[in-house]
C-alpha cells in the first residue's frame, strides 16, 4: 500500500516534468527556431530531436533525479533530509515510504493524464503498423536493381523514397528513371543512400513517438522542422557524394515538375500546393552551406555542464518537487 | 476491393500472382507445376491461395470442364500504382511521413509561381557555372 502511494507521487512528478518541459519548448521554440534555421541541416536535425524528446526525458530524468537523494540515503544514512522537513509534505523518497496509498484525486488525475498520453502513443503506433505493412507490400512488387542498389517499382508515378527503420530500402519507380537524365537520378539516389545511412526513418519515427506530450501546435512545427532538416542534410550529403551540389538541386526542381505534371494524371486526393518544403531547400543548394551551431567540443562541453549542473541540483529538484505535490495535493 | 487499397497479400499469394501476371491464366494443376512443386507445397495450398486471391477481388476464374482456370483482374502497373496511392494516402492521413523519407514531398506541391522562381535560379546558377568554365 506504502508502494502504491510512492507510484502515484512517481507518476505526478513525471507527468508534471514533462508538462513543464512541453509548456517551456511552446514558449522558446519559436524564438530558437530563427536561430536553428541558420545552423547546419545535419546538426539542426539533432537539437530539433532533442527539444522533440524532451519532455519524455524530462518525465523520465528528472523523476530518477528526485530520487536520487534517497538513493544516496539507503546508502550513507548521513545524507537523510526527510527529518528536515517531517510530514508537512508527501516524500518523495525510496526509505521513507509515504504512509498513504495516495489521494482518490492523485490518482484520477495521474490515470487521466496518463491515460492521454498512452493513447496518443497507441494511435500513433497503429499507424505506424499500417504504414510498414502498406511499405512491406510495396517492397514485394519491387525488383532489386544491383547496379543502382535501389528497389525499382512498376510505376507511372515519379517517385524516389527511403523506408525502414534498421534494414532501409530506396525504392525508386520506373516512370522516374525513364522520365529524368541519369545525371539526376544518380543525385536522386545518392539523396536516398544517404537517408538510409543516417537512418532518418528511425529518427523521425521516434521523434514522432516520444514528442506525444507536446502541446499539438509546437507538436507540429517540431516534426515539420525536424522533416526539413533531415531532407536538406541527405541534399548535403548527396552534394558532397556527387561533388555537385546544384545537380541535386535541379534534380529536386526537374521531379517536381514532373510530379506536377503527374499530378493530373495520377493525383493523389489530399494533396495541398504551397507548403511544400522544396523551395527552402532548393534556395539552401544554391546557396553557400550553413555553418555548424557547435564545434564537438563544445557540444561534449554542453553535454557535460548540463549533466554537472543536474546532479548539482538533484537535491533542490527534490523538494521543490515535494513542495509542488504537496501544494497540488492540497 | 477497395477501388484504390489493395488488399494485403501473404508471400505465396504475391508469388502466384506474379506468376499469373507474367505467365497469363492457369489452373491449379499448371500453377502448381512451376510454383509448388519446386518449393514442396501441394496442390491443395495452390488451390486455397488461388481461391483467397479470388475472393480478394485479384483474380477472375471460368470453369474450364472440371477445374477453375484463374486469370488477373488487374495488371502488375495497376496493382503497383495503387498500392503507391496506399502509402501517400496513409502517410497524408496523419504526421510529416514518419515511416518513409520522400526525395520531394509527397503531400505538398509547390505553387506553379514558386516553382518557375526556383527553375529560373537554377538556369542562372548553370549559366554562371558555365561562363566560369569557360
Amino acid at each position: 500500500m506504502k508502494a502504491a502511494g510512492l507510484i502515484q507521487l512517481g507518476v505526478l512528478a513525471a507527468l508534471l516534468f514533462s508538462m513543464v518541459a512541453a509548456i517551456g519548448v511552446a514558449w522558446v521554440y519559436p524564438h530558437l527556431r530563427r536561430r536553428l534555421g541558420r545552423s547546419a541541416p545535419a546538426e539542426r536535425a539533432w537539437w530539433v530531436f532533442a527539444l522533440c524528446a524532451l519532455p519524455a526525458a524530462s518525465a523520465v530524468g528528472l523523476t530518477a533525479l528526485c530520487f536520487l537523494p534517497s538513493v544516496l540515503d539507503s546508502l550513507w544514512p548521513g545524507f537523510d533530509h526527510c527529518p528536515q522537513h517531517g510530514g508537512r509534505h508527501p516524500h518523495l523518497c525510496l526509505v521513507h515510504l509515504p504512509l498513504a496509498p495516495g489521494s482518490v484525486a492523485g490518482w484520477i488525475v495521474a490515470t487521466t493524464l496518463a491515460a492521454v498520453l498512452a493513447l496518443r502513443l497507441l494511435h500513433r503506433m497503429v499507424r505506424t503498423a499500417r504504414s510498414r505493412g502498406a511499405l512491406r507490400q510495396l517492397a514485394r512488387s519491387a525488383l532489386f536493381d544491383r547496379e543502382r542498389g535501389a528497389w525499382i517499382v512498376e510505376s507511372e508515378v515519379p517517385l524516389a523514397m527511403t523506408s525502414g527503420l534498421f534494414r532501409c530500402r530506396t525504392f525508386v519507380s520506373s516512370a522516374l528513371l525513364a522520365s529524368l537524365p541519369p545525371a539526376l537520378v544518380d543525385a536522386v539516389i545518392a539523396h536516398e543512400k544517404a537517408h538510409a545511412r543516417r537512418r532518418d526513418v528511425l529518427l523521425k519515427l521516434l521523434a514522432s513517438l516520444l514528442s506525444v506530450a507536446h502541446l499539438p501546435r509546437a507538436r507540429r512545427a517540431l516534426l515539420a522542422d525536424l522533416d526539413l532538416a533531415v531532407e536538406q542534410a541527405s541534399d548535403e550529403a548527396a552534394g558532397a557524394s556527387l561533388g555537385d551540389r546544384l545537380r541535386v538541386a535541379r534534380a529536386l526542381v526537374a521531379l517536381e515538375r514532373l510530379l506536377q505534371s503527374t499530378q493530373a494524371r495520377y493525383g493523389f486526393a489530399g494533396v495541398s500546393f504551397g507548403g511544400s518544403s522544396l523551395v527552402p531547400r532548393v534556395e539552401a543548394l544554391l546557396a553557400d552551406p550553413a555553418a555548424p551551431l557547435a564545434t564537438g567540443a563544445t557540444r561534449r562541453w554542453l553535454i557535460g555542464a548540463t549533466a554537472g549542473a543536474l546532479l548539482l541540483l538533484a537535491d533542490p529538484l527534490h523538494h521543490l518537487t515535494e513542495t509542488i505535490l504537496g501544494l497540488l495535493a492540497r | 476491393m477497395h477501388p484504390n487499397r489493395p488488399p494485403h497479400l501473404g508471400e505465396l499469394e504475391w508469388i502466384v500472382l506474379g506468376h499469373l501476371w507474367s505467365e497469363g491464366p492457369g489452373d491449379a494443376k499448371a500453377v502448381h507445376s512451376v510454383i509448388g512443386r519446386p518449393r514442396k507445397i501441394t496442390v491443395n495450398t495452390i488451390q486455397s491461395t488461388l481461391k483467397r486471391l479470388h475472393e480478394k477481388g485479384l483474380l477472375s476464374r471460368e470453369k474450364v470442364s472440371h477445374a477453375y482456370r484463374y486469370s488477373p483482374r488487374i495488371g502488375r502497373e495497376d496493382f503497383n500504382r495503387r498500392m503507391l496511392h496506399q502509402v501517400v494516402d496513409l502517410v497524408m492521413e496523419g504526421e510529416p511521413e514518419s515511416m518513409l523519407a520522400a526525395f520531394v514531398d509527397l503531400t505538398e506541391r509547390a505553387g506553379p509561381e514558386h516553382l518557375e522562381r526556383l527553375e529560373r535560379m537554377v538556369e542562372e546558377r548553370m549559366k554562371d557555372h558555365r561562363s566560369e568554365k569557360g
